[in-house]
């Protein structure tokens, strides 16, 4: 007997007793289990700032999940020490759903995320959760590399506010060598998710050599305009040394600033730089009078001069949630 | 006095610098099945390989997982195909 998993686009066909590539869903007799149900390896409260997610309630705390596992092989990765691990070898709490909501109310979250590794692959965990914070009034934050199904993600996307997916790359050939996936499914996701009403912000973590090539980021932000249109916050971060790429250099600031400059070329209003501590391009402006809306310094946000979701001078609109 | 050739001196000559190539061909032509044969081998394992395995994963499920901090919970989003 054999089982499929229909989470990803892996799809792993499985034997009794196999474990997937993701490394936390398991054939048991004829079913298919997940070892990481309630199991977080690691639980924090961060600043919403740090998921990276900026144009949903600012200066809040998120109270923030991780278990063992992830359906990607990236090989920057900076949770490779829980995402790339077995969940047998890794230390865990016991965190049951309901407690996870009553410890992010009790700590002052305005909601719970799903992050650090990779939480599709924690799916159920995630999905009993989101439903429990909503009932009590918190909002969930998705960050992810969006390597999931469809039919996963539609019924995930009722219970799910925002999300910050990750569009590692613009090339198939990056997700195969350096990430162990593929595009495609990826893009679809993205696309998907924003038509399903998740507020969407997108990630591309910039690798010297490996992702940086300048024509590739103005086709990348070209498909972000057109297909999810001008409001969606991209964030291109900078890259350290870290795990099976510590041969390659920090990503250079003048790369940022020019990938940032592409996007705003080709008309994405909201462009950030990350991982770059005290850098005035990580603040928000308004794309209508070019006022200075909120400040940020790190994760601490020094000026806040969103009212209403509204420019403070102008009126317009801001997309995000900011209430 | 005679026309017969001396086979001796030419002909163990000869043989003597073809030996090493015939015992390379010979040698690399073993290596050769060897690699074909080890392959066939282990792409069609033996009768017992799929049992062999089974009972490695299920030696981990007992001696390792059900000892380790780890749920069991019932997952979504698959189907029993056969």
């Amino acid at each position: 007997m054999i089982v499929k998993c229909s989470l990803c686009p892996i799809e792993c066909r499985l034997e009794n007793y196999q474990i997937g590539s993701c490394r936390v869903r398991m054939h048991l007799d004829g079913k298919l289990v997940t070892l990481v149900y309630a199991k977080p390896c690691a639980v924090h409260v961060d600043p919403i700032e740090k998921k990276p997610i900026f144009h949903m309630l600012p200066k809040t705390a998120a109270f923030s999940i991780a278990t063992a596992g992830c359906n990607l092989t990236c090989k920057f990765c900076q949770n490779w020490e829980i995402s790339q691990a077995k969940p047998e070898k890794t230390r865990s709490y016991h965190l049951p759903p309901d407690e996870v909501v009553s410890m992010a109310l009790s700590r002052g979250c305005r909601s719970i995320a799903y992050t650090y590794s990779e939480p599709s692959v924690f799916y159920e965990y995630m999905y009993e959760t989101s439903a429990l914070a909503h009932r009590a009034g918190l909002k969930n934050i998705w960050v992810t590399a969006g390597y999931i199904n469809p039919e996963p993600l539609k019924e995930l996307a009722p219970l799910m506010d925002a999300a910050n997916m990750d569009l590692k790359g613009f090339t198939e050939s990056y997700y195969r060598d350096v990430c162990g996936g593929s595009l495609k499914p990826v893009l679809e996701a993205i696309e998907l998710a924003c038509s399903l009403g998740i507020w969407v912000e997108l990630t591309n973590l910039v690798v010297p050599t490996l992702n940086d090539d300048l024509p590739t980021i103005r086709k990348m932000c070209r498909w972000i305009r057109q297909t999810l249109g001008p409001d969606v916050p991209v964030h291109f971060s900078r890259f350290y040394p870290h795990y099976k790429l510590k041969n390659l250099p920090p990503t250079p600031l003048e790369t940022l600033v020019a990938a940032r400059n592409i996007a705003l070329e080709e008309g994405i209003n909201y462009v950030y730089t990350g991982n770059v501590p005290y850098d005035r391009n990580s603040d928000t402006f308004c794309p209508e009078c070019g006022r200075l809306l909120i400040q940020r310094l790190g994760y601490h946000v020094a000026v806040y001069r969103v009212e209403n979701g509204s420019c403070y001078n102008c009126r317009t609109e801001i997309a995000g949630i900011w209430t | 006095m005679t026309t017969e050739s001396n086979h001796t001196t030419g002909g163990i000559k000869g043989v003597a610098q073809k030996k090493p190539l015939a015992i390379l061909v010979c040698l690399s032509s073993l290596l050769l099945t060897a690699v074909i044969m080890h392959n066939i081998f282990t792409y069609y394992r033996g009768p017992d390989y799929a049992g062999q395995r089974l009972q490695e994963r299920k030696n981990y499920y007992e001696k390792v997982l059900l000892k380790a901090d780890v749920s069991f919970h019932e997952a979504r989003f698959y189907e029993v195909i056969r």
